[in-house]
């Protein structure tokens, strides 16, 4: 921070300047988190284990997009739908073949965690060996053009993700609430073997489950690829913010989520700009962790009263 | 001269009130049986006294003790031991096993004690754990809890109550699924039990076992303790029949 | 000779690694990604030790120890309300935290570049150190260890732990400290990772954050699950196996990158193929398919 004496008006206009700059950032980091948090959440109240492969599926929305533009020479949104469309293809497919043969063989939590994990290493080491390990961007050049909104200066890339965001959100919610199939995805989430025997076709309904969220996965890459620029094990921090949005405000709560995740966000970014070097990664753990600790269920979520059972 | 009081019991889970101001008192050495419909709140009041629900309202003491405020293990350590509806066991130990499971060992779970301490109590408590198989009929021949019957879980699972050697013993339906075999060998165990002074809690839904060993009943209906007295005059009574009656 | 000693020396480094990780994963049931992190931990505290203060060895070894044994009742304290997966994501998160840590806090860690030059001093009566002696330190800690945690996880300590893996309300139901008991294998599994980290720090004579990440964590997991769990041996024979086969690969004359990315492809997948068809690992007693259903 520059020291340099200002007028009482002119401070006031700079800080006002950093605020609405400081939120600006963090709303547009935390909405990338809110995306994340928001396809694990569905996704996980659906199948109730932990998929690590949604990390891959982040990196190779991204690298997928990168090979149809730079590559391939696709205009950008054809890049872009069929980068989506690959990734959801892949997503069900792991689904199909690889989940549902471990949850066939009545394997626990435990060993599917595991074997997803190891899924995990292999295609993000795949990725490392067909792409390397250097740092691209999905852009050509800086295509960002820098809004000013309130005396703030915005790219239009974090525009673009903020509106991502609130598709994402108002589609989920949308989805959930007001669509046939969103009442099967809410039913076999609650309990499995009752939606199947009251006929909701079970396994039809993770296929689309897995189909959409690993489209909203590639979605979060690529807008990640745009921000930030990209490599291998890009989809894990966003993972790990997403699932931490996730506990925080509820999974499955899609608003609760999204809340978090913007809280987040705006954390990160306080830290950025306010905290010396060393403690900014800490600090959204640290927080993350006194949350968890303290509400174990979700800061949205009525805690119970039950204790264990 | 009573062991356990509760008054006051207060507990709702979302909409539903499952205890609704509930008091009942049970004393040393009798078996109590409480029974009612489905939904009166026995199992919840059973989950109260052992610390797994927090009463929104009253308390349970023991002997001076407020248990309320306690941890389920703290109150475990207290003398109170019960077991589930569905016997939570550890299917892929054996009998065995699993009781040794249930021996309270506090010192010997200290890290400390895993460097430099002996091991003499690790003798008495298989020592006690065989012959509390032989008391409650189950041979150790090293079956795994998942090839065992119904029945015999529900067994095993008291016999891990006795482990501890607990004052308060809460059984949730010990008798149902429980053949004639089973059902001869709990008879006598429990009444073994009574004998040494110990305070036996039995929820039942089994009335002919009610009559056969409780000394005392407490009928629960809608959360509430309708009336609590000697077996004979609870069953005649014609509260009784109105609740089980549905009125 | 010298290769041999220096893969010997690296087979007891990780053996102690595993044996660590398997009282949480094998004996308590927490699945866990700390060990990289406590790994990390015995070696920059016991390297600060030595390099900056000039401790005997036992002294840094000590220092090594009580800042895990310290951290390790931090995160027994965060993660107490929470469970299976959940506590899982909690040990990952602490594992990226201290990641970052070790690159970030520059004062005290060095930052990127990490910390040279750490010899040993007052190794015992010895005023220089070869290694062989490492290597005879090296094989004698490991046993040590495995001894403490064969003599722990065979008492009342290990069954009490079983008993936690299998239902923890029923372990609350018998009187037992759930919350003290995680501490207790989380401690010890802390402390034991840090005598591995202070071996390291020592015998590779300098560190950086590099060596102490998640992959390293993955590593020491994918041991267990591959050697197999429930036992002593089957985490030295993981850590064996991790170690050697992938020497084999440096014969066929493959990049450095390319190879360390071919080894991870190798971990995943036999990550993947145990969790399908032999989820005990190669000697394990414990199959980690449990009850817990999905």
């Amino acid at each position: 921070m520059p020291s340099v004496l200002l007028t009482g008006e002119a401070l006031q206009g700079a800080l006002a300047q950093q605020l609405a700059q400081f939120l600006a950032n963090g709303i547009s980091a935390g909405s990338v988190y809110a995306i994340v948090g928001v396809g694990f959440g569905i996704s996980y109240s659906v199948c109730k284990y932990f998929q690590f492969t949604q990390a891959a599926l982040i990196a190779l929305g991204a690298y997928m997009a990168w090979s149809c533009f730079h590559l391939a020479g696709l205009p950008m949104i054809v890049a872009l739908v069929v980068a989506i469309g690959f990734t959801g293809c892949v997503g069900a497919g792991l689904q199909y073949f690889f989940y549902n043969t471990l949850v066939s063989r009545h394997s626990s939590r435990l060993v599917i965690l595991l074997a997803s994990l190891g899924a995990y290493i292999v295609l993000q080491n795949l990725i490392s060996l067909l792409f390397g390990d250097e740092f691209l961007t999905l852009a050509k050049r800086d295509a960002s053009v820098p809004l000013i909104v309130s005396s703030a200066r915005i790219t239009s890339v974090q525009l673009l993700i903020f509106v991502t965001n609130l598709l994402v959100c108002c589609g989920g919610i949308l989805l959930l609430k007001f669509t046939a199939y969103g009442r099967f995805c809410r039913a076999a989430a609650d309990n499995g073997e009752l939606a199947r025997e009251y006929g909701v076709p079970v396994t039809q309904v993770h296929l689309g489950v897995s189909f959409v969220t690993s489209c909203v996965f590639a979605v979060a890459g690529i807008l990640i690829g745009f921000d930030r620029g990209m490599g291998p094990t890009m989809g894990f921090d966003p993972l790990l913010m997403g699932v931490a949005a996730g506990i925080v405000g509820g999974i499955g709560n899609v608003l609760g989520t999204v809340s978090a995740a913007l809280l987040m966000g705006l954390v990160e970014v306080f830290g950025v700009w306010r905290l010396p070097t060393q403690w900014q990664h800490g600090l959204v753990f640290a927080i993350v962790a006194v949350v968890v600790f303290l509400r174990p269920n979700g800061l949205f979520v009525k805690s119970s009263s039950i204790r264990e059972l | 001269m009573y062991r356990l009081k509760c008054h006051s019991l207060t507990v709702s889970f979302g909409g539903n009130v499952a205890l609704d101001n509930c008091a009942v008192e049970f004393t040393s050495g009798s078996i109590s049986a409480v029974i009612g419909p489905n939904g009166a709140g026995k199992t919840t009041l059973v989950n109260v006294i052992s610390g797994y629900v927090k009463p929104s309202n009253g308390e349970c003491e023991m002997e001076g003790v407020v248990l309320s405020r306690l941890h389920p293990y703290q109150i475990a350590r207290l003398g109170i031991r019960r077991t589930f509806q569905v016997p939570r066991l550890v299917k892929r130990f054996d009998a065995l096993e699993n009781l040794l499971l249930a021996f309270p060992d506090q010192n010997a779970e200290r890290l400390a004690w895993a460097l430099i301490g002996s091991s003499q109590q690790e003798g008495r408590n298989r020592q006690k754990a065989l012959h509390i198989l032989d008391e409650i009929g189950i041979v150790p021949d090293g079956r795994l809890v998942a090839a065992m019957s119904f029945g015999e879980q529900k067994l095993l699972s008291v016999g891990c109550c006795l482990a501890a050697d607990p004052q308060i013993i809460i059984l949730d339906e010990p008798f149902a699924g429980a053949d004639l075999q089973v059902r001869t060998k709990l008879l006598a165990c429990l009444r073994r039990q009574r004998i040494n002074g110990k305070t036996l809690v039995l929820i039942e839904h089994d009335m002919s076992v009610v009559r056969d060993i409780s000394d005392e009943v407490a009928v629960l209906s809608k959360g509430k303790l309708v009336c609590q007295g000697p077996t004979e005059e609870v069953m005649a009574s014609s509260e009784v029949l109105n609740v089980f009656a549905g009125r | 000779m010298i290769y041999i000693l220096h893969i010997a020396i690296l087979v007891a480094i990780y053996s102690i690694l595993a044996m660590s990780l398997d009282v949480l994963v094998g004996h308590s049931g927490l699945l866990s990604l700390t060990q990289g992190a406590f790994f990390g931990i015995g070696a920059y505290a016991s390297a600060q030790a030595t390099v900056i203060y000039h401790l005997p060895f036992i002294m840094s070894l000590m220092v090594g120890m009580i800042a895990a044994w310290f951290f390790s009742v931090v995160l027994a304290l965060f993660t107490a309300r929470l469970k299976g997966d959940f506590y899982f994501i909690a040990t990952f998160a602490f594992q990226l935290l201290i990641s970052y840590a070790f690159v970030d806090l520059t004062r005290i860690t060095g930052g990127p570049l990490g910390i040279v030059d750490i010899r040993p001093y007052a190794f015992f009566w010895m005023s220089a150190v070869s290694q062989l002696d490492f290597a005879v330190m090296a094989g004698l800690c490991a046993v040590i260890v495995a001894l403490v945690i064969r003599r722990i996880t065979a008492g009342p300590l290990g069954r009490a732990l079983h008993c936690i893996r299998e239902d923890d309300v029923i372990s609350s139901g018998y009187g037992k400290n759930v919350f003290l008991l995680r501490l207790r294998a989380m401690a010890v599994s802390a402390v034991s990772a840090a005598i591995a980290g202070v071996l390291y720090a020592h015998y590779v004579t300098f560190i950086d954050p590099s060596s102490f990440t998640f992959s390293e964590s993955v590593l020491v997991l994918a041991m267990v699950v591959i050697g197999g769990s429930g036992s002593v041996w089957g985490p030295v024979v993981g850590a064996s196996t991790l170690i050697l086969l992938p020497e084999l690969l440096r014969f066929v004359g493959l990049s450095s990158s390319t190879a360390s990315m071919l080894r991870q492809i190798m971990y995943g997948s036999a990550l993947i193929g145990l969790m399908l068809w032999r989820s005990q690992g190669l000697i394990g007693k414990y199959d980690f398919r449990g009850d817990d259903r999905v």
